[in-house]
């Protein structure tokens, strides 16, 4: 019982951490929101008037937070690393606490990403959105996710040199199934159509469940040579 | 020696057997014989990264830096049979619904474990160490090999394909013609012997 | 509570360069023990292999407390290290960079209790509440060094903890090495600075 209560306290010992660091500096947060809204507006301008179909507004989507996510998750490892404080980290901090504190960050700056962009893209493109609640839903389970593999991804690259170009390289592969899942539950959403919760979205959770815990138990062996 | 030999003239046999044996399938007619090179090589192909996962685990597990050698020599062959499968099911693709590709669901599935495959080398290139080289390769090949069931198996669910229906259909019938499926099954057969064969000659130094 | 450390036949082979051959020896519990050597030698690499942050090409390497060997799992909750290589970070002020580490390193209550004892020992408790962005190179060594008791850790392995200091600064490594000694932790010192080797009970040459 009081190994799991510390390893709690150090897992939000080290959210509370990365939170500080990035209030303070905000390095990450704005070049990621600014990243968004960059990619946003260019296929806005592009597109101009014309209206999209459901499965096309999905897409973009989830084109664009896919490759924002590649622009600003890797940083929780990658600024550790080049600022030096990696090696501090890993001698006083044990593995689990960093990954999952390290995890949820990324996960509420996904969630704050989604949260900035969705409505600026509904706006753009001139969305609309029947089934709002079931759309949360996914980018919820979805942002999990991504967040899950691209944390595990970005700890790998500490040790190999060339990491931002590898990060996209070896991350898509594994988010793809969480992609092409997401993009068509997103597309249901903005379709008028009737939006039934089936069994995709058990597959999306199940897909959580099982990258957020191989995650868990490979990041040990990352963690610790 | 021996086994080389035996290999060659079993393998000699199975292209006689695929030529000779089996008779035009409904509707597909004579282009069905690219489907006894193309199943072989796309089973061998997930066989081969299965084994390499396996020896990933086995790395991680003992250190012997043989367990990584075996993994990485697989994961190259895996490549190799992967590229032919693609090959093989565009060609046929082409000669039979007209295009090479159409991001069909088995297309997706295959077309993304050969972007496994070069991910997972383009890694093993960045670290010099070996022994960092063999435990990082170890992690990502096991963590890709967790996010492929999903594709493999869901995907083709959910889209409706131009693929024929898998041989063994829902209701666990076997839908072949009994000559196509005993030849098939030596096919596969043959085409697992000559990639262990493969495997097992040299070490791999990537 | 003290740590023996055994070690034998060690080879490391880095980037095809060995580093030593077959070496062995054993650092005594509660005691402080120096290798020293020219620049490349692998004084830096040797701890870095003691704490468990590189693994040797071969060889055995076995920790002891209190005459039973103990795990690696345990012994990782033991090491504090202090190196060149290692930062702080430099959007939190000392107070908060030491906090955070001692919390993760033991636990929040404990942490709270030792690093303001610890700022105290190394001389930083004016600039307790300052960001570590604004300190001096030997500011921030200090604070580095400030680790060491705030961690609440028996094995000591310190890479040139004098680096960037200045006589002030050198007699806080020696009373930091005197703390440790009355506290029997073990302290494992890497240097080629004479005055460091001058704190050690034994010495280990690379050659």
């Amino acid at each position: 019982m009081p190994i799991r209560f510390s390893a709690f306290h150090k897992t939000k010992d080290l959210l509370y951490k990365e939170l500080t660091t990035e209030f303070r500096t905000r390095y990450g947060t704005s070049a990621l929101l600014m990243f968004s809204l960059t990619t946003l507006s260019a296929v806005s301008m592009s597109i101009g008037a014309q209206s999209l179909s459901p499965d096309f507004l999905a897409i973009l989507f989830w084109i664009i937070l896919f490759f924002s996510a590649m622009a600003g998750l890797s940083r929780v490892f990658l600024q550790e690393s080049e600022q030096g404080t990696l090696q501090t980290l890993r001698i006083y901090a044990s593995s689990q606490p960093v990954f999952f504190g390290k995890f949820i960050y990324n996960v509420l700056l996904l969630f704050a990403l989604t949260l900035f962009l969705l409505p600026l893209f509904i706006v753009f493109l001139n969305a609309s959105v029947p089934h709002l609640g079931e759309l949360c839903l996914v980018l919820f389970l979805g942002n999990i996710g991504l967040s899950g593999a691209a944390t595990l991804i970005a700890s790998l690259l500490t040790q190999v040199q060339g990491q931002s170009s590898l990060f996209t390289i070896l991350s898509f592969p594994i988010i793809l199934p969480l992609l092409l899942f997401c993009i068509q539950l997103t597309a249901a959403a903005f379709s008028s159509e009737g939006f039934t919760l089936d069994n995709r979205l058990l597959f999306l959770t199940g897909y959580d469940v099982v990258i957020l815990g191989l995650a868990s138990v490979l990041f040990d062996y990352i963690w610790y040579d | 020696m021996f086994f080389d030999t035996s290999l060659t003239a079993l393998t000699l046999a199975v292209i006689w057997a695929v030529f000779y044996l089996v008779p035009p399938a409904q509707g597909l007619g004579d282009l069905v014989r690219i489907a006894f090179f193309h199943i072989p090589t796309a089973w061998v192909s997930v066989l081969a990264f299965v084994l390499s996962a396996w020896w990933s685990i086995l790395y991680l597990k003992t250190r012997k830096i043989e367990a990584d050698a075996l993994s990485c020599r697989s994961a190259a062959l895996g490549l190799i049979f992967c590229l032919l499968a693609t090959i093989s099911g565009a060609v046929f693709a082409k000669l039979t619904w007209g295009a090479y590709w159409n991001w069909d669901p088995r297309q997706i599935t295959i077309f993304i474990l050969l972007l496994v495959y070069g991910a997972y080398f383009a890694l093993r290139s960045a670290i010099a160490e070996p022994p960092v080289r063999a435990r990082l390769s170890a992690v990502y090949a096991l963590f890709a090999g967790a996010a492929m069931p999903f594709l493999i198996f869901v995907i083709p669910r959910y889209y409706s394909s131009l693929h024929p229906e898998p041989v063994i259909n829902a209701s666990g019938h076997i839908d072949m013609d009994p000559v196509m499926l005993a030849v098939l099954l030596a096919a596969s057969a043959v085409m697992t012997l000559i990639y262990l064969r493969l495997l097992f000659r040299r070490r791999c130094s990537a | 509570m003290s740590i023996e450390i055994e070690f034998s036949n060690l080879i490391k082979i880095y980037e095809e360069k060995s580093l030593y051959k077959n070496l062995s020896g054993k650092v005594k519990a509660g005691h402080c023990t120096c290798i020293t050597g020219n620049n490349g030698s692998g004084k830096s690499t040797f701890l870095k292999i003691i704490a468990g942050l590189s693994r040797p090409t071969s060889g055995s390497l076995l920790y002891y407390k209190e005459g039973s060997t103990l795990p690696l799992a345990k012994l990782r909750e033991q090491i504090a290290f202090v190196s060149p290589e290692m930062q702080l970070y430099d959007a939190l002020t000392a107070t908060e960079n030491l906090l955070f580490f001692a919390s993760m390193a033991a636990n929040s209550a404990l942490a709270k209790e030792l690093v303001p004892k610890a700022l105290q020992l190394v001389g930083l408790s004016s600039v307790a509440d300052k960001k570590t962005a604004t300190f001096s190179t030997g500011m921030k060594q200090r604070l580095k060094l400030a680790m060491l008791p705030a961690s609440n850790r028996s094995l000591w392995l310190l890479d040139e903890p004098s680096s960037n200091l200045d006589a002030a600064g050198r007699k806080i490594v020696e009373k930091l090495i005197e703390h440790a000694k009355k506290k029997e932790y073990t302290v494992l010192l890497a240097t080629n600075d004479p005055l460091e080797v001058a704190y050690a009970d034994t010495i280990f040459c690379l050659s």
